[in-house]
């Protein structure tokens, strides 16, 4: 498919709008070589320009983003990817947290070739602390254009860690789907011969891009001497980031467990990695390179590939190895009563948090500790005297908030207080 | 034995010193500024004393500012506009408590002019604007919205016809909750004021001033 120069240049100055209003909105646009062989298919040309732009936005509650990248072949752009997700995320309780996430994707090898897909998947996270997690999914996938003829089933779970400026993810998810699979020499392999269903001819195996079908004429094809074929294959991959001042550095590698008739062999383990230096606040150089292994549902081959190019951004993406991203806990109560003896008791209600603490000019500003008393109750008596009190709390060592249901003034911090009026 | 006893000993003192600079650490939580910052934060917490301005306030912002994590020469900055704005307040309000000095100065860091200050002068012993002013600070922040003119206007108003710290308590709970639910700042302010119960709320005092 080729998109109009011009028309691929408006989408990208509007992905590449300057920030507006919120600072969770962030945008880029890479742009550069992008070398890539698949393995003696020629389904990819070897050497091209490519630009890549991407948007997203995150608020509390969810996430938006879009992304795509189109390549510069023989004087054409010709779209390569695309992709439209949401996700929409639970509060946070006790550290757990639900997301339901939505996919709606386009992928091409070359002008013959494509898929689409959808996809939606369910994720329970886990948040140990600030700095590890975990989490456990699963979810379902309908390709189209693809010899699968069934929902991809989807399994995944991981743990990630932060260590240092470096975050390491962990990762295995399997794949479950039927596809229509060529009988090999009498009923052997893939087509056991009480499952033969007849042959589909020129039709090849799943994951070397073959001739795109649409599914719903797919099925007819089936004839004697082929069958349908539920294919597992699971993929457990390790992945690295690291932000070492102006670099940034990712990794991954990662290993395709399944039946030798379902795994190609160069899809059994592959690694990759990217260097981004930023060398304004941005914009980047970025260098990478690697093998990428075939999406077997979808019909994508492996490949090797090198790249080299520039990205300019608006705010730095967000870390993308991460699958759990810390969303600020919202206090939903906050109270002062009085414990006798010129104290006041305060009293939080916030939920999935593992400290609440309160300073203000009370305690000089210090941090105290708040005590839980219940699933989201909070409590700490403190000694007070009677008039006007600033008082902030945060919640995980976060940010110092005012507390809700005070009058609020600016500290003069670029922040805000709450103001208590303490009678006797 | 010899190094049984020298490791003791170095235990000891090491356990003192730790305690000795807790110690310290807790008696001036603004040690831990820079020591060209602290000469200048305490130069103005002296000033702030012998100006008779409430100093454990000025004391307090900078402490504020070290554990909120500031850096020096910020702090600085913000504690002396606090200074100047205790000034300006106290300037406006007369002969008022601390209490609400330091109101005052918030009130003028939210944006509020020192003339408008000013229409909250206290008339009558006893009386404090503290309530008022707090609550106006937070209606005109950006959280709320509410236009700072109108907002002054209609809080001195209240202030000069005698309303209590309750009346200005429950237009501000009111103004909240309908802002919350949608309605425009502006029009929100209008029609709680409007709502408020029509009755003399000017306190006696001004009343006798009035007749004598």
């Amino acid at each position: 498919m080729s998109v109009p120069k011009a028309r691929l240049l408006a989408i990208s100055a509007v992905l590449l709008t300057p920030q507006f209003a919120v600072a969770q909105v962030a945008s880029r646009l890479e742009a550069g070589a992008f070398i890539t062989d698949a393995s003696g298919q020629a389904a990819v040309p070897v050497s091209i320009w490519r630009v890549a732009p991407a948007a997203g936005f995150r608020g509390s509650h969810g996430s938006v983003s879009a992304s795509g990248s189109a390549w510069l072949q023989n004087q054409n752009w010709q779209l390569v990817d695309g992709n439209i997700g949401g996700t929409l995320v639970a509060p946070t309780v006790y550290g757990v947290r639900a997301e339901l996430i939505g996919n709606a994707s386009r992928a091409f090898d070359d002008r013959s070739l494509g898929s689409d897909q959808l996809d939606v998947q369910t994720r329970i996270n886990v948040q140990f602390n600030k700095k590890s997690g975990a989490w456990l999914g699963g979810g379902v996938a309908r390709p189209w254009r693809v010899m699968v003829v069934s929902a991809v089933d989807l399994l995944s779970g991981g743990a990630w860690v932060d260590v240092g400026t470096a975050t390491i993810t962990t990762n295995v998810t399997s794949f479950g789907f039927t596809k229509i699979a060529e009988s090999d020499n009498g009923g052997v392999g893939l087509c056991p011969t009480t499952a033969s269903l007849g042959s589909i001819g020129s039709i090849g195996s799943i994951g070397i891009g073959a001739a795109a079908s649409p599914m719903a004429e797919t099925a007819p094809l089936v004839s004697a001497g082929n069958c349908m074929h539920r294919s597992t294959v699971t993929d457990a991959t390790v992945a690295g980031r690291w932000n070492l001042d102006r670099f940034e550095l990712a990794g991954e590698a990662g290993h395709r467990m399944g039946r030798a008739d379902d795994v190609m062999h160069d899809s059994r383990n592959w690694a990759s990695g990217t260097v981004t230096m930023w060398v304004a606040p941005r914009a980047a150089i970025v260098a990478g390179g690697g093998r990428q292994p075939s999406s077997p549902a979808r019909g994508i081959p492996s490949r090797t590939f090198g790249t080299l190019g520039m990205v300019i951004s608006y705010l730095t993406p967000t870390r993308s190895s991460v699958p759990v991203t810390s969303v600020t806990a919202m206090v939903r109560a906050f109270s002062a009563s009085p414990a006798g003896d010129g104290m006041q008791k305060f009293t939080v209600r916030v939920g999935g948090v593992e400290s609440v603490e309160v300073a203000g000019d009370f305690s000089d500003w210090g941090a105290l500790t708040m005590v839980r008393r219940g699933r989201d109750l909070w409590e700490l008596s403190v000694p007070i005297s009677s008039g006007v009190h600033q008082v902030n709390i945060r919640t995980d060592g976060g940010r110092w908030v005012a507390p809700p249901g005070l009058p609020s003034m600016k500290d003069m911090f670029n922040g805000e207080v709450g103001v208590l009026i303490i009678r006797f | 034995m010899k190094w049984r006893l020298f490791g003791s000993a170095t235990l000891l003192v090491g356990t003192l010193v730790q305690a000795a600079a807790a110690q310290d650490s807790q008696a001036e939580p603004l040690s831990s500024l820079e020591q060209r910052f602290r000469v200048q934060i305490e130069s103005l917490i002296d000033s702030a004393r012998q100006a008779g301005l409430p100093w454990a306030a000025v004391r307090s912002k900078a402490l504020e500012g070290v554990n909120k994590k500031v850096d020096g020469a910020r702090i600085v900055a913000v504690v002396r506009q606090y200074y100047a704005n205790l000034m300006k307040s106290r300037e406006a309000l007369g002969n008022v408590g601390p209490g609400e000095i330091e109101t005052g100065a918030s009130v003028l860091t939210a944006g509020v002019r020192p003339e408008d200050l000013a229409l909250f002068r206290p008339t009558t012993a006893g009386r404090s604007p503290t309530r008022a002013l707090v609550y106006l600070a937070d209606l005109i922040s950006a959280k709320h919205g509410v236009p700072r003119d109108d907002a002054v206007a209609a809080f001195a108003k209240l202030w000069k016809d005698g309303a209590g710290d309750s009346d200005f308590d429950g237009l501000w709970r009111g103004i909240d909750q309908d802002i919350l639910s949608g309605v425009n700042p502006k029009a929100a302010l209008q029609n709680r004021v409007r709502s408020l119960p029509v009755r003399s709320m000017r306190p006696p005092t001004d009343v006798e001033n009035l007749h004598s």
